[in-house]
């Protein structure tokens, strides 16, 4: 099943991206997911997950929301966001 | 070079008092060192010691304590901060404040790991401390003077190398939440500006020349250089810190439904899209600003080049004051942030809480609490130019701004009328730009802060959101007392070697330790557990103090907006914080009684015995 989602680039990775967000058609099991957004954008998710940025689905942890709903839904947001500190 | 007995520190401590224009020098003692470190330990220490219980905070008694650490100055990186302690006019409470720059180094080459300031000069007051020398001059020419003009005046007729600490018009008529400002940077927060206006010291100027032991040299070279570079690599500290500023989060916090709007009536900011740490790199920032040995260089140089704001510029924005005057305010004319920031500086104010004041009062506005009348003009939210007179108003104690410039409690005390429960503030100090209503661990970290309300003891954004490992939910209660016990224990540690709190983005606790180590070769000091008891010590003894002046466990707590009053919108739709239950796991694992009180086994562990 493909799901409409939508991955929003945050700081660095919407640097490397050079766009601040952009709606997607992928894959509802996360992993594949992941591997379609990677091959589509330029924020090296093979190389930098859980690295240099994490992924927040509707604002909180992937790990978190796919521990509880198991997959992607039609409307997600994906946002990508470096770790990092306050100011 | 150094001629004292203890490794990274300069040994000695002086105390001045401005009612006689005397002052002595002594050793720091040892005992204060192994204990409380430095910083804000050392005001800690001092003043739950000497200060008059019940003191009038804007009276002669009142006393400060400025002062280094052994890791201030030295080539440990981010270095070049210095702390301030004192009870705060705005709150009645503890206050310790930090100025990030190069004025903590330069006092500590001039020979001291504190200055403590006493008593109430009988004229407008310059102290001037150059190696050896104390002297106490006539500052009535700077008096009246905005601080950037005052510190060329003082640096004409002092020398180009000389650092110094001032207050503008706003402290000289102590309003509640004045700041001092030493270059471009200031001590915010807590209206330290206010007490140095109360006693006609208008500035200190510091000039040193001597050096700092270094107990085990190659050591310590080998660990500064090592901080180096972790801090080049952490995403944090060598990405987005340097090139967005403290803005690098800024789009992200809205996001996460965290950055709060419109005096936290929603976390929707809309104009996002337009105000954003992209537009503030790619329009607005100049050049990139250095704090003394750092390599992080934070903070920005902003100019703007067009529209009715054009000309105008400031060493910012920050992040807090882009929330401030910007979101908490509902406006997002960066001009008018970037002039309003300048203006805050220049009059010497803390710009958190005067955005914090300028949203509450546009609320009372729109809600017809406050009248068009009362305030002189109209006052909606996004009225970027009501919020540069209003800045002018609290600064000069005109019209409505006198009240202002009292903070949003006294406020609130004085309006009626329900506005209670949405003065944003914990203990009378203003809520700064992060909704607990999107992540549940501020909400306990402004609720226990040791000076009200303040990112800057705990800051669990990042554990709660960002940590993969973790997966703390931002929305629930568990794990947040352990997660804030721990913040505000290392934290006070950071506050008390003395060095930039944002070294914390790049580097362990561990590499902490070992510079420590390295540079005293305190045997006290070997581990981790043994620096951080030293900051929980200190967390002990801040609240034993605003303890004494008369909080207890009921003013733990959160403005009634935030315990609630559910956002009706975005991420944080329906939430409210649940303090209650997060509160009394924090006590227990403090150890500190339902009414708050650390209990007499923690003071006995900690060493604090005759606090008891
Ligand atoms: S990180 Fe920023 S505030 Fe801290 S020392 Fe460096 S430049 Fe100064």
């Amino acid at each position: 099943m493909k799901v409409k989602i939508k991955a929003k680039f945050f700081a660095m990775p919407r640097d490397y991206q050079g766009e601040r967000e952009l709606e997607m058609e992928v894959s509802e099991d996360f992993q594949q997911a992941l591997e379609e957004i990677d091959s589509r954008t330029k924020i090296g998710i093979k190389e930098k997950l859980d690295k240099r940025f994490v992924i927040l689905i509707n604002g909180r942890n992937y790990r978190k929301v796919l521990e509880d709903k198991g997959k992607l839904e039609e409307g997600d947001n994906l946002a990508f966001v470096p770790f990092l500190g306050g100011g | 070079m150094s001629n004292n007995k203890y490794f990274g520190y300069a040994g000695k401590i002086l105390t001045v008092d401005l009612s006689s224009s005397d002052y002595v020098v002594e050793d720091t003692p040892f005992d204060l060192i192994v204990n409380f470190m430095g910083g804000k330990g050392f005001g800690a220490k001092i003043l739950y010691d000497e200060l008059k219980p019940g003191c009038e905070p804007l009276s002669e008694d009142n006393i400060m304590v400025v002062a280094t650490g052994p890791l201030t100055g030295t080539l440990m990186p981010a270095s070049g901060h210095v702390t301030l302690s004192t009870k705060s006019p705005l709150t009645g409470i503890w206050l310790d404040s930090h100025c990030a720059g190069f004025l903590g180094p330069e006092l500590k080459m001039a020979g001291y790991d504190a200055i403590i300031i006493k008593g109430k000069a009988k004229k407008p007051t310059v102290l001037v401390i150059k190696d050896d020398g104390v002297s106490f001059e006539d500052g009535r020419d700077l008096w009246g003077k905005f601080t950037f003009e005052s510190q060329e005046l003082l640096r004409k007729k002092y020398g180009e190398n000389c650092q110094f600490m001032c207050i503008g018009p706003a402290g000289e008529r102590k309003a509640r939440f004045a700041n001092i400002v030493s270059g471009g940077r200031g001590f915010g927060r807590g209206g330290s500006g206010a007490v140095m206006g109360s006693k006609n010291l208008k500035a200190v100027v510091v000039k040193g020349t001597r050096g700092i032991g270094i107990y085990d040299l190659d050591g310590f070279m080998r660990m500064c250089t090592e901080a180096y570079n972790e801090l080049t690599v952490s995403p944090d500290t060598g990405g987005g810190r340097p090139k967005y500023g403290t803005n690098s989060i800024y789009s992200f916090m809205i996001e996460a439904g965290a950055h709060p709007v419109k005096n936290f009536q929603t976390g929707v900011f809309e104009a996002v899209k337009e105000c954003n740490e992209d537009v503030l790199d790619k329009k607005y920032y100049k050049r990139h600003i250095a704090c003394f040995s750092c390599p992080i260089n934070c903070s920005k140089a902003s100019r703007v080049d067009d529209g009715k704001y054009k000309g105008k510029f400031t060493e910012g924005p920050e992040y807090e004051n882009m929330w401030s005057l910007g979101a908490q305010c509902g406006n997002s004319n960066i001009g008018s942030i970037i002039y309003g920031e300048h203006l805050c500086d220049e009059y010497g104010l803390d710009a958190i809480s005067t955005g914090n004041v300028i949203g509450f009062t546009m609320e009372c506005f729109e809600k017809g609490i406050l009248s068009e009348k009362q305030i002189g003009f109209p006052v909606k939210f996004g009225n970027d130019e009501a919020i540069i007179k209003f800045i002018e108003m609290m600064a000069k104690g005109e019209g409505v701004g006198e009240l202002m410039s009292q903070g949003v409690r006294q406020m609130s005390k004085e309006l009626g009328k329900g506005t209670e429960k949405f003065a944003m503030h914990v203990k009378g100090m203003e809520i700064p730009a992060y909704d607990p209503r999107g992540a549940f661990g501020m909400g306990l970290a402004y609720a226990t802060s040791d000076r009200g309300a303040c990112h800057l003891r705990a800051w669990t954004l990042g554990a709660e959101i960002l940590d993969v490992r973790n997966r703390i939910d931002p929305f629930a209660t568990e794990f947040k007392a352990e997660l804030v016990k721990s913040q505000q224990d290392f934290y006070a540690v950071i506050q008390s070697a003395v060095v930039c709190l944002f070294l914390n983005f790049g580097l362990t606790q561990r590499q902490i330790t070992r510079c420590l180590q390295s540079l005293t070769g305190i045997k006290e000091w070997k581990t981790t557990e043994d620096i951080l008891k030293i900051g929980e010590r200190i967390y002990n003894l801040t609240r034993l103090f605003s303890m004494r002046e008369g909080i207890s466990a009921k003013d733990d707590t959160l403005p009634q907006r935030l315990l609630r009053e559910p956002t009706k919108e975005g991420p944080t739709k329906g939430v409210v914080v649940d303090l209650d239950t997060m509160l009394k796991e924090y006590y227990l694992i403090r150890h500190w009684d339902r009414e708050g009180r650390p209990t007499k086994e923690k003071l006995t562990e900690l060493g604090l015995d005759k606090y008891k």
